[in-house]
């Protein structure tokens, strides 16, 4: 059985037809061809295919595309704009990323908790950003990278 | 005149970030879909040691959208570097759970994966060993009767008890005169746990053959070079016949360099042409079917004068390899030859034995698994300054090997900044202040030092290739950058050796198609050869560029020089940009004249520093020396760990890019903290339990030490490329072994065995 749905992705308004088992996720990667958001566990233990959801952070491996039904998604693709956003440059120059398979979903999930708290302190980052695992950086330089990228947007 | 701008030394960002945090980098499983895709459902043991009595492949084959099902009567060859112990499908027997022992080929994942479920595997259990100490026991079941008969088995002086598959020795002076110098003698054993390499993204590979016979295989992998070489060995096919490439790598973390399920979809491609067949792992399939880290069983003598000269030890390290210790050798090797921890001690015996157990394969994670070596030494040279009541620091500080120390090995040491990484360390945590215990909290603070061999194979050697043309620089080598910032490093050095800036030079993903010749086994991910290979490359570059440019300008080429992108000419003061010269060609006098696209190659065998008698195991090339420190608390009543402060040194000979050298060292340090508390892939009666990213910790952001510190010390590496030796992603080894130390300060009691978790803390403070 296949379900007509229509979003918001990344601002632009998509159509499509999707089985009740597809995630969104699988969407957005397969039918959509966006592979930015990362699939790694795929059942809901590691952030990497974080996307935003009306603006809130959730795992895409764990909602079903049929959910998003009009609603608001937003993947890495869509953070940049003329350039890049204050949070992916702060990554970079902060060095917050070596393999980068983590890097979509904690930007993401770091974009929302800036868009709620412009100022987050250290604490506040390491929660807003637990449910995103990274093997690699040891988090420090992902946190330093909020921090600056707070203080650019200011 | 203009000064060369040196591009090493200096922290830039990665070459690849941008493309990273843009969602724009390509990992494996973002690869646009092939067509013609036959989807592989991989059935795999669900015990961990029986005889296969029968597959019944019937079911499965009615399933719609199924193709085939393979079993070892139509896939079979064994894969191994060294060591030929690793089936690419279990064929009578299985020794682990997740082992591969059946591929259903379906037109759909869906149906590939509903039909894998109903291959029925008939099995005959036999008995477990999922420990080292088990496989060891006199009745333990014996996992590979036929090991003698296996490629490469003879040269490894295993097989003298049932399950141990190479052992390497190393003994220097005379054990009873040293025994008999000693005041205090302890002996302890020390265990760790298998864990898990948990890089984020999963295993995955795919293959086709084309139309005129040759194969192309994609994997997540780092090394396609070493993969290729297993490969076609193990399936018995020309290395020439099977290209093989990788996209970007989602964090390797030692797993990705080795080969495992890729040898499947190259089997399955040459049995089915025209189709590229697919393999994806699953999380569980992750954490069982690839591999894992392999855990340490190691036993201890040391002996100590009242004076606190270490005089004398015997070590036996007993591997736990899980059922292939091909991907352990090195690992092995190193512990007996540099068992010794960086110490020095005149009379020693070390055993070091690879151990079959029933578990998945076990792979090093970052560098050599020393760690797990000094996890034992580190707590036992504690325990040695505890014994005759002398400070940890000024203990380790007058036994620590120095350069122009005679090694155990005969050796004489070479320098390096192990004294200066133990200053750093402890100056970093204040070590001179004792920590203040609350009623409830005990807390304490614990050091250790360690080295690490760099290791390579014997017929070692590197090479990379360069090119110019109007896009630039194009580096090739042999390995891909899982996350180490190894093609930042290279394309550094090449900058700096060209004259160009660093935007001007790539690192081309790594294709065999690429045909840099590689007679060793295994891949060269170790800056000396790389690094060296690389400079050699663009040196030779660069002469040819600059004889052009002199016949085009009518000058000596010894005048001629680029700096910053300009050529220059320091006799006329003549000056072109370069990306000019290849966009409109070389400007004289004649008119332009045009540059040709050039292209070096470079080669590189740096000469070991220590070549054994087993040659064909492997070498050292240098020892790699580093220091840690924590401070922790201890809750009395739950029994929880905290770490306060965490801090690391190592001695990198020359930070080529020192941010990313720190970063590394964070990385590491953290993942050093997970082995010390949390990491520990747990077997009930041989079965994981914990085979996920939910219930097997890997350290989270909320997990962080309050403290962190990295710290880097440089005492160049001669014959490193600018002095480099590392990039230090071999961290971990340093952390574990302090934390333990400092936990053992707090309480007053030892934990040998790893990780030191809330509730064995808890256990060991009720009993005690
Ligand atoms: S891939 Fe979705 S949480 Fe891991
Ligand atoms: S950079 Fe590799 S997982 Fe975060």
């Amino acid at each position: 059985m296949k379900y007509p749905i229509s979003f918001h992705l990344n601002g632009k308004i998509v159509s499509l037809e999707v089985s009740t088992q597809e995630t969104l996720l699988d969407a957005l990667r397969q039918r959509l061809g966006l592979t930015g958001a990362k699939e790694a566990c795929n059942e809901g233990n590691c952030g990497a295919c974080t996307v935003l959801l009306n603006s809130a952070p959730v795992y895409a491996c764990m909602v079903l595309a049929v959910e998003v039904d009009g609603s608001a998604v937003e993947t890495v693709e869509g953070m940049e704009g003329e350039e890049l956003h204050p949070l992916q440059k702060a990554l970079i120059d902060q060095h917050g990323l070596q393999c980068g398979y983590c890097s979509p979903g904690i930007l993401l999930t770091a974009q929302a908790l800036l868009a709620h708290n412009s100022r987050p302190n250290k604490t506040q980052i390491r929660e807003a950003l637990a449910g995103n695992l990274c093997r690699c950086t040891g988090y420090t330089d992902i946190i330093k990278a909020v921090q600056v990228a707070s203080r650019a947007r200011r | 005149m203009t000064r060369k701008t040196l591009l090493v030394g200096k922290t830039f960002p990665r070459i690849e970030a941008e493309a990273k945090v843009t969602g724009q980098s390509r990992y494996w499983l973002d690869l646009p879909p092939a067509t013609n895709t036959l989807y592989v459902g991989l059935v795999t043991s669900t015990r961990p040691h029986a005889r296969i009595l029968g597959i019944d492949t019937a079911p499965a084959l009615q399933h719609e959208g199924v193709e085939a099902v393979l079993t070892a009567e139509h896939i079979s060859g064994m894969l191994g570097n060294m060591l030929c112990d690793r089936p690419i499908l279990a064929a009578h027997t299985v020794r682990y759970v997740g082992e591969p022992v059946a591929l259903v080929l379906a037109r759909s994942p869906a149906a590939a994966h509903s039909a894998a479920a109903l291959v029925q595997v008939r099995y005959d259990d036999l008995p477990v060993a999922i420990t080292a100490d088990e496989s060891l026991l006199p009745d333990a079941p014996i996992l590979h009767p036929e090991f003698s008969a296996y490629q490469g088995a003879a040269a490894l002086g295993g097989g003298d008890l049932p399950n141990v598959a190479a052992r390497f020795t190393m003994t220097a002076g005379d054990l009873e005169a040293g025994w008999a110098q000693a005041d205090v003698i302890i002996e302890q054993q020390y265990h760790t746990s298998v864990r898990h390499h948990a890089a984020l993204e999963r295993h995955g590979a795919s293959a086709r053959q084309k139309a005129d016979g040759t194969l192309i295989l994609w994997a997540s992998t780092a090394a396609p070079y070493a993969l290729r070489k297993e490969i076609s060995r193990a399936l018995g096919i020309d290395a020439q016949r099977l290209r093989v490439t990788c996209a970007r790598v989602g964090g390797g973390i030692g797993a990705k360099s080795r080969t495992s399920i890729e040898a499947l979809v190259v089997a399955a491609a040459m049995a089915y042409p025209g189709y590229t067949v697919h393999l994806e792992l699953q999380q569980s399939g992750e954490f069982t079917s690839v591999f894992v880290r392999p855990a340490l069983s190691a036993y201890l003598k040391m002996g100590v004068t009242r004076q606190g000269e270490i005089v004398a030890m015997q070590a036996r390290y007993a591997w736990d390899v899980g059922a292939s210790a091909d991907a352990c050798l090195e690992t092995v090797w190193s512990a007996a030859y540099a068992g010794t921890g960086p110490y020095r001690i005149p009379h020693v015996a070390i055993d070091s034995e690879a151990v079959y157990t029933n578990h998945t394969p076990a792979a090093p994670m970052r560098g050599n698994d020393m760690a797990e070596v000094h996890w034992a030494i580190e707590q036992h040279i504690d325990q040695l300054a505890a014994a005759i009541d002398m400070d940890p620091v000024a203990f380790r500080l007058h036994n620590i090997v120095k350069g122009g120390d005679r090694l155990a090995l005969g050796q004489i040491m070479h320098v390096t900044g192990l004294d200066q990484c133990l200053q750093k360390v402890t100056a970093a945590i204040d070590w001179q202040r004792r920590p203040d215990d609350r009623p409830s909290m005990a807390r304490g603070k614990g050091l250790a030092l360690f080295w690490s061999p760099t290791t390579v194979a014997p017929d070692h050697s590197a090479e990379a290739c360069a090119r110019f043309d109007d896009d630039g620089c194009t580096i090739a080598i042999d390995n891909e950058d899982a996350g180490t910032g190894l093609h930042t490093f290279v394309a550094q050095l090449a900058a700096t050796e060209l004259g160009l800036p660093l935007d001007w030079v790539q690192v081309s993903p790594v294709d065999t198609a690429q045909g840099l010749q590689y007679p060793q086994r295994k891949a060269t991910a170790e800056v000396c050869s790389v690094g060296n290979a690389v400079l050699m490359a663009v040196r030779r570059l660069k002469v040819h560029l600059v004889q052009q440019v002199a016949a085009a300008w009518n000058e000596s080429p010894n005048h001629i020089d680029i700096i910053d992108g300009i050529v220059i000419s320091h006799a006329t003061e003549r000056q072109q940009a370069l990306d000019e010269m290849f966009r409109a060609g070389i400007a004289t006098a004649a008119g332009p004249s045009f540059l040709r696209p050039l292209e070096a190659r470079g080669y590189a065998t740096p000469s070991p520093f220590f070549a054994s008698d087993d040659p064909e195991i492997a070498s050292i090339l240098y020892f790699c020396a580093g220091a840690a420190a924590a401070e922790v608390e201890v809750n009395r009543t739950t029994g929880e760990v905290k770490v306060l402060q965490l801090a690391a040194a190592v001695d990198v000979g020359h930070a080529i890019n020192p941010d990313l050298v720190l970063s590394q060292m964070k990385g590491g340090a953290l993942q050093g903290l997970g082995a010390a508390l949390w990491e520990n892939l747990i077997y009930k009666d041989g079965v994981p339990i914990n085979p996920d990213l939910y219930n097997y910790h890997v350290a989270m952001f909320t997990d962080l030490p309050a403290q962190l510190f990295a710290h880097i010390v440089e005492v160049p590496q001669e014959g490193g490329p600018y002095g480099a030796r590392s990039l230090a992603a071999d961290v971990p080894v340093l952390v574990a072994p302090a934390v333990a130390n400092a936990v053992a300060q707090a309480v007053g009691l030892r934990l040998t065995r790893m990780p030191i978790t809330a509730e064995t803390v808890w256990r060991f403070l009720r009993e005690n």
